[in-house]
């Protein structure tokens, strides 16, 4: 078997590659998937904390590529989803403690046993990202609507161009609200600027946060406006044909005509 | 929500509109980006063009400005402008 590893990365810091590897993961493990996250953030370990299985990380990644253990000894195992592992970051080492060909490789081992391999890509474009990139086959690039994120994404679509195939986008913390004042760029002005394939749109959403505090990603509890999102991306990736739900934010004339009766 | 702000939703026009001015930002910066175009190249590329035009017109060195322009709707597509300020001898000599 050969599974797919797809790169999770954005440039920019904080726009939400984790919360996005967490809960795509957790999504395609639900629906049958044999799926193994890898947190590519050496140095700034976050994966384990937002799947709420920080307890139980004994070895990691560096321990892993320098031999110190084997990738199964380093597998956490998830406890709601059986199908779902994580290769914790070393919270202690550099970037530079791991090299491309030494992620390629694990990348490859573990394609034999999992059908997708997720990696948590560092913000920056610097070692870590190469070294995520290095081992992956495809990739999400997320982004939020705002200048700097979509900025530094065309950058980082731009370094992918030739090593990996186009890569899909992600375009998390659309606030509707904002949107219909005319306020935060929308789906479509994002699409005009970045010019590639839209995979999902996640909205502003207080559930990501007290998902975070508690360890359980969104997609755990059904009926967030995030979690469906995320459902919606999973599903998509497996190749399903899953209708963009419209968020531009064009109201309707009735819909305006009721705000302005009943002032919501 | 008060009424000021129930009719401009209700004429599709409330907030500030202010991501056209990040959506034109954007396209501009990453036209930059893209071609690798710094602020460098782009001092270079304005000297060879005026002493280029200079070679054939009178024009005033001064004020002549380039301006890069990304087209909205065709991202292939870059318009560079550079308004000429005809130079003293030029206007004497069309008298
Ligand atoms: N859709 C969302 N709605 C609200 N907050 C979000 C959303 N997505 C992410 N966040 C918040 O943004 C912050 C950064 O997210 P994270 O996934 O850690 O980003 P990254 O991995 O890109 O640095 C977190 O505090 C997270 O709770
Ligand atoms: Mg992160």
């Amino acid at each position: 078997m050969s599974g797919r590893a797809i790169v999770v990365t954005s440039g920019k810091g904080g726009v939400g590659k984790t919360t996005a590897t967490a809960n795509i993961g957790l999504s395609l493990a639900s629906r049958g998937q044999k799926v193994v996250l890898i947190d590519g953030d050496i140095g700034l370990r976050n994966l384990d904390l937002i799947l709420g299985v920080e307890n139980r990380v004994v070895y990691n990644i560096v321990d892993v590529v320098s031999g110190r253990c084997q990738p199964r000894q380093a597998l956490v195992k998830d406890k709601r989803i059986s199908s779902l592992f994580l290769i914790p970051a070393s919270q202690i080492d550099q970037k530079e403690a791991i090299n491309a060909d030494q992620m390629r490789d694990l990348s490859t081992q573990l394609k034999e046993e999992f059908d997708f391999v997720l990696i948590d890509c560092p913000a920056g474009i610097e070692q870590g990202f190469r070294n995520a990139v290095a081992a992956a086959d495809e990739a999400i690039v997320v982004t939020t609507p705002d200048v700097s994120p979509v900025r530094d994404a065309d950058r980082v679509i731009g370094l992918l161009q030739g090593s990996l195939g186009e890569p899909q986008l992600i375009i998390n913390r659309m606030s509707m609200a904002m949107v219909k004042r005319g306020d935060m760029l929308d789906q479509q002005d994002v699409l005009d600027i970045l010019a590639i394939r839209l995979l999902g749109i996640v909205p502003e959403d207080e559930a990501v946060v007290i998902a975070g505090n508690k360890g359980a990603p969104v997609v755990l509890n059904g009926g967030s406006p995030s979690g469906d999102a995320y459902g919606r991306i999973a599903r998509r990736i497996l190749g399903e044909d899953v209708p963009i739900p419209e968020l531009n934010g064009h109201s309707s004339f009735a819909k305006r005509l009721g705000q302005f009766i009943f002032g919501r | 929500m008060t009424l000021t702000e129930r009719i401009q939703i209700f004429f599709g026009k409330s907030g500030s509109g202010s991501k056209d001015a990040a959506k034109n930002r954007l396209l501009l910066v990453l036209q930059d980006d893209r071609l690798g175009l710094t602020g460098e190249k782009k001092e270079a590329l304005r000297k060879d063009i005026l002493a280029a035009i200079r070679k054939h017109l009178d024009i005033d060195a001064e004020g002549f400005t380039m301006e890069f322009m990304s087209s909205a709707t065709d991202q292939k597509e870059m318009r560079v402008t550079a308004p000429v300020q005809l130079g003293r001898g030029a206007v004497n000599l069309s008298k």
